[in-house]
């Protein structure tokens, strides 16, 4: 085997962008805008897809874009990590309540309005901050919109429920749980469309179609 | 006809994919057939909140909502149902648009949701809703919804106190102030809301309706008295001296607007005839409190007819007649319906003025003493009412009590406030004062004295017409101006600031007369101090004073005004002893200067500062002549007005002169005095920027006053490059606070930067150096600003080159200056800190100085690095002026400008936008595509008017194929 390339001949390995779809070449520019190592997981991601001839090909790209998925909220500015641990939370809470007249005095009096303050604040620092699965999807995703607004609730939560349908799957495959290539590549092409989608926007094509929508219903 | 479903509904939702899909949905629709299918589906469940943003909330529009309120009037029933099923929501925006609704409803649909609304109305979030409730009010009122409508009303005006205002005395006892109503609502809107739905609201609720204006204006009075509910006095007279329109009246507030709306509801009652007035009136008095009565005595003397036993009956009871609160009302009804008493009703009026109130009787109140004064001016202003119309025997009393002075201009108010104070007023107007020979003149101002009064004529108002009279003529008073030194301090100082103005523009007169006017005026003006002195002619003295010094200082001005260069002895010599005034004293310093004025500003209010001043002007003036004059003395500078230099070096002396204001005036004018002489310039800057920090505040004096007023010369740099050393440094260590608003720190880096272009400093100089690692990071931007804005000028937004063109040199250090922040923002670890500098090329890249290619690849960098840049209104419009030459560049930035923080720019960058879009759209590949994804991106962002930019197509794409071309 040569150490070294020969001059004469021509560089055999392909330049991994210029290998990759238009779709997916637009996708990686604009993660990249983001940062660089989001554009470099998604690259790896597809190349690892492409690797046909290793064994753990999928399973390898889902844990790529799995781990994509995970580190793409930050980087629109979702801010899904709590502020706290719960636990430090309610130890502030139990000190503060052994300090209460009715625990000291063994009593019915009133809780304090400062404890009753320290409550509320502290549940609403749960609600904040300790996301179930679908708040901290609809969270992401919310930030996806390049109007800054939200989508109706029930509209978001559909759209929430795609995103962890999504994520789920590469969960799954990159914990080893087989998959063919087909499911592996309709899974990627809805990641790749929902984010698209929100990312690069065709709005006046969906007004077409909302057009189309509204015609038939009012004609 | 097709009608939507529910399954079409679930197409349209998967169609979804930014909520500017499903506004464009929602606002599109023109048929309330949609109503059930989209609630069927959850679409009107989830109202958006408010959004928490830094310093308040965000009131997201809601399109749903938008759309069921447009689709009210068509199928109201629809509506209703999907409403009243609607969660609550503390979005008023979204409250709004649901009022919108109802208000199109049929009234009786929209009245069931009255609870709910006056459920908001107690709610913390108000804003956008009185206006709509008040026109639902009338509606339903006029629908006969009375109780709906009466208890919306209710909520909607309702008013209240907050807790009063303390005050603790020195003998440390608290006081608390009277409280005032205000209304839940906007006060503004308050009274313009009450009037607007009041006529409606009459007319579907009567009296019953009146009530509610009524009890509203009681409670009021409620709230606000201090001891309820014994203490029944309301202040009235005081805060509602008319109660009917009056510009006595002059404060609105809540109160006022009730009683205003009190008495409109009346009047409106009355002549509608839907109510008698008997009832109204009744009403009115059943309440105790003096203003509703006030408003039943206005409402009898504007409605009842003649006769009318309702006036009489009041007229005729002493109870109205004595009670002061009622006074204003009772006077005018008195005025207006006396004659049509009878003669016995108007014979009980004329004896129960004759024996007047009891309070002046009552040997405890405060009129003990005065009582016989208190009842003559109580009679004589109650017989004013009724003066044309007495007896003779009446007559010759209340003429007597009128010769006592016992009547007050305005007798129908128990006090009134005169109108505001305009300014002192003259005896002769401009053409009298003209009309006047030198002599009469002269006689006028030594004789006339002002009689002293509110109002009358004054010395300073003859002053300021003397002023104006000079100005407009000085020629004419140059040529009597000695024999105005004869005349009051105040009239000299008011025709030297005449002469003085005269000057300042250009007009010509003999200055030798005015020089012996001041010279005078000095030999009579003994003291000298400043102008706070503590008596008058002191004062008004040393205004003379600094008047002399102000004319001196526009007289050696250049100009066609100038004083003669053979007037320089006698020119001196009235300068000279203004040099040495008291004023400013070191304690007037501390009075007026600190943080009122800074030492430069306090100078030229002061006699010595102006003085010193104007020595300046004069070393110029002289200088200037000599030159002229091409003479070649043995000396130089200052020696050769060895004159100047006496005072110069007297009053830096700081044991001599410890004022910062006569300070100050040595760093306002270094540059002029380097000009008349730069070896004692040079000389003498330790001694004007005193190093040490002992002297931290005379070198802040001279240095504020330097950089704030003197424009960057090159040969002062030389002079003062220690001095910008400190100054930078001295920033650094300044607080924030402090650094930024100071128009010296500007100054500072604009200093810096017009040094910099000129070549006079390098990038490499420390001076530059040190302001751009030390210096705060707006200053630096104020700098980087301040070098963009040098390559052109904006007219109607288009950046203009100069005329002539920047040097080449000037435009390659700005380049190389603006590179290096970039590469010093790009190593340094946090781009933020330098995203205020950064942000500034947006100041840049309009100037048609710089090569286009560079400032496109700059403006990427900043985008890139900062996500924004200021000016972007003056970036779109380049930005088309470049796209057919550089339409990938040209997309390049606009998409990363669409993707920054804010859009405020597109406002009014929008025709450009179009532009640079249509252009590229209309081209080929990769460069369309991108236009495509810029359009589109722009419609997510709710910018739907370039959609039919989508239109445009570019020469390899048919018409057919366009559509698909994006795919």
């Amino acid at each position: 085997m040569s150490t070294a390339p020969d001059p004469s001949s021509q560089p055999e390995a392909p330049d991994p962008l210029t290998a990759l779809t238009a779709r997916q070449r637009e996708l990686v520019g604009i993660l990249a805008d983001k940062d660089e190592g989001l554009g470099q997981m998604l690259v790896g991601a597809i190349m690892a897809r492409a690797a046909t001839n290793n064994p753990d090909h999928l399973g390898q790209a889902s844990h790529s874009l799995r781990e994509l998925i995970e580190k793409l909220p930050p980087h629109f500015d979702a801010v899904l990590l709590p502020t706290d641990t719960q636990t430090n939370k309610v130890a502030t809470l139990a000190v503060h309540w052994s300090r209460e007249r009715r625990v000291k005095n063994k009593s019915d009096e009133a809780l304090s309005t400062k404890f009753v303050q320290e409550l509320h604040a502290f549940f609403q620092w749960r609600d904040d901050n300790l996301l179930t699965r679908r708040d901290a999807a609809r969270r992401a995703i919310s930030k996806f919109d390049p109007s800054g607004r939200s989508l109706p609730t029930p509209i978001e939560e559909l759209h929430a429920q795609e995103w962890m349908k999504i994520r789920d799957f590469f969960v799954g495959s990159a914990h080893h749980h087989a998959c063919t290539t087909a499911e592996f590549d309709t899974w990627y092409n809805a990641f790749e469309n929902f984010m698209l989608n929100r990312l690069r926007p065709r709005t006046f094509e969906n007004a077409d179609k909302l057009d189309a929508l509204i015609q038939e219903g009012e004609s | 006809m097709a009608k939507p479903d529910r399954g079409l509904v679930k197409r349209v939702v998967a169609t979804f994919v930014n909520a500017e899909d499903v506004d464009y949905f929602f606002d599109n629709l023109t048929s309330p057939d949609w109503i059930e299918p989209l609630a069927d589906e959850n679409l009107f469940a989830a109202p958006p909140p408010p959004v928490q943003v830094d310093g308040g909330f965000q009131l997201p529009s809601w399109s749903a909502m938008r759309y069921l309120a447009r689709m009210a009037a068509e199928d109201p029933k629809a509506v209703r149902k999907v409403l009243w099923v609607m969660p609550e929501t503390d979005n008023t925006r979204v409250r709004y648009d649901y009022l919108d609704a109802l208000l199109s409803m049929p009234p009786g649909m929209a009245a069931e949701f009255v609870p709910r609304l006056v459920g908001w109305l107690q709610g913390p979030f108000r804003i956008l809703l009185p206006k709509r409730m008040a026109q639902l009010v009338g509606r339903l009122a006029l629908a006969g919804f009375a109780d709906q409508a009466i208890a919306l009303a209710t909520a909607l005006f309702d008013v209240q106190v907050g807790a009063p205002d303390q005050t603790t005395t020195d003998e440390g006892e608290t006081i608390d102030w009277p409280v005032e109503v205000h209304s839940l609502i906007d006060e503004y809107q308050y009274e313009q809301l009450l009037m607007e739905a009041l006529p409606n609201f009459l007319d579907g609720t009567g009296l019953r309706g009146f009530g509610v204006l009524t009890d509203l204006l009681a409670r009021a009075m409620t709230l606000e008295a201090r001891n309820p509910p014994d203490d029944r006095c309301d202040y009235s007279f005081i805060w509602r001296p008319a109660i009917e329109p009056h510009s006595q009246n002059s404060i609105p507030s809540t109160r006022n607007a009730i009683v205003t709306a009190v008495r409109s509801a009346a009047l409106q009652l009355v002549r509608a005839d839907q109510v008698n007035l008997a009832a109204v009136v009744a009403k009115l008095e059943g309440y105790s409190w003096a203003v509703l009565r006030r408003i039943a005595l206005d409402l009898i003397r504007v409605s009842a007819p003649n006769r009318s036993a309702l006036a009489t009956e009041r007229l005729t009871a002493p109870d109205y007649m004595y009670d002061s609160d009622l006074h204003h009302e009772y006077w005018l009804l008195l005025h207006e319906r006396f004659s049509s008493l009878t003669p016995e009703q108007q014979e009980i009026v004329l004896q129960a003025i004759k024996t007047g109130p009891p309070v002046y009787d009552d040997q405890d109140e405060p009129y003990q003493g005065d009582a016989d004064i208190g009842r003559k001016a109580w009679q004589a202003r109650t017989l004013a009412a009724i003066s044309d119309h007495l007896p003779p025997s009446e007559r010759a009393w209340y003429d007597q009590l009128v010769a006592e002075n016992r009547l007050s201009d305005h007798p129908e108010f128990l006090s009134y406030m005169e109108g505001v104070f305009v300014g002192p007023t003259s005896p002769l107007n401009a053409d009298q004062l003209a009309a006047l020979s030198h002599e009469q003149l002269l006689e006028f101002l030594q004789n006339w004295d002002p009689e002293g009064g509110w109002n009358a004529p004054s010395a300073e108002g003859l002053g300021r017409m003397l002023e104006s009279a000079v100005k407009a003529d000085p020629e004419r008073y140059a040529e009597i101006a000695p024999t105005l030194a004869q005349a009051s301090p105040i009239y000299i100082s008011s025709a030297l600031q005449g002469f003085r103005n005269a000057a300042a523009e250009g007009r010509v007169f003999a200055w030798e007369p005015v020089i012996r006017l001041v010279r005078l005026t000095l030999n009579r003006s003994t003291t000298t101090g400043p102008i706070s002195v503590e008596t008058e002619s002191d004062a008004h003295w040393s205004w003379a004073r600094s008047a002399a010094a102000h004319l001196l200082d526009v007289g050696f001005n250049n100009g066609p005004a100038e004083i003669p260069f053979t007037f320089r002895d006698a020119a001196w010599s009235i300068l000279r002893p203004l040099t040495d005034d008291a004023d400013p004293t070191p304690e007037s310093e501390v009075r007026f200067g600190g943080n009122n004025m800074d030492p430069s500003s306090l100078a030229i209010n002061t006699v010595r500062g102006q003085a010193i001043s104007s020595v300046v002007k004069y070393a110029v003036w002289v200088h200037r002549h000599l030159e002229v004059l091409g003479a070649t003395p043995e000396a130089a500078g200052v020696d050769r007005m060895p004159e100047v230099r006496d005072v110069l070096d007297q009053h830096l002396d700081l044991r001599r002169d410890p004022s910062y204001a006569v300070h100050s005036l040595y760093g306002k004018w270094f540059p002029w005095l380097g000009l008349v002489d730069e070896p004692w310039a040079a000389q003498n800057v330790p001694n004007i920027f005193l190093p040490d920090e002992a002297h931290f505040l005379y070198w802040e004096a001279a240095w504020e006053a330097y950089i704030s007023f003197s424009r960057p010369y090159d040969s002062t740099l030389q002079l003062l490059k220690d001095e910008y050393h400190r100054a930078i440094d001295r920033l650094a260590a300044q607080s924030p606070e402090r650094q930024h608003p100071m128009l010296s720190w500007q100054n500072l880096a604009s200093h810096l930067m017009v040094f910099y272009l000129r070549g006079r400093l390098t990038l490499d100089d420390e001076l530059v150096q040190s302001f751009f690692q030390t210096g705060p990071a707006n200053l630096r931007a104020v700098a980087v600003r301040i070098l963009g804005r040098s390559f052109y000028t904006i007219k109607d937004r288009e950046a203009l080159p100069l005329d002539p063109p920047p040097a080449e040199e000037s435009v390659d250090r700005a380049v190389v200056l603006w590179e290096s922040r970039v590469a010093a923002a790009i190593a340094g670890e946090e781009a933020a800190t330098y995203a205020p500098e950064l942000v500034e090329f947006g100041w840049w890249f309009p100037s048609p100085a710089f090569n286009p290619e560079w400032a496109l690849i700059e403006i990427t960098k900043v985008l890139r690095l900062v996500h924004s840049v200021d000016a972007g209104h003056l970036v779109s419009h380049r930005l088309a002026a470049l796209v057919s030459a550089y339409p990938q560049q040209t997309l390049e930035v606009l998409d990363l400008m669409m993707k920054g923080p804010n859009d405020d720019w597109l406002l009014l960058g929008e025709e450009d936008v179009s532009k640079i879009l249509a252009a590229a759209l209309s081209l080929p590949g990769e460069v369309r595509e991108k236009a495509l994804q810029i359009t589109h991106g722009l419609g997510a962002r709710g910018y739907r008017q370039f959609r039919s930019l989508l239109e445009v197509t570019s020469p390899n794409i048919t018409p057919e194929s366009n559509d698909s071309a994006g795919a």
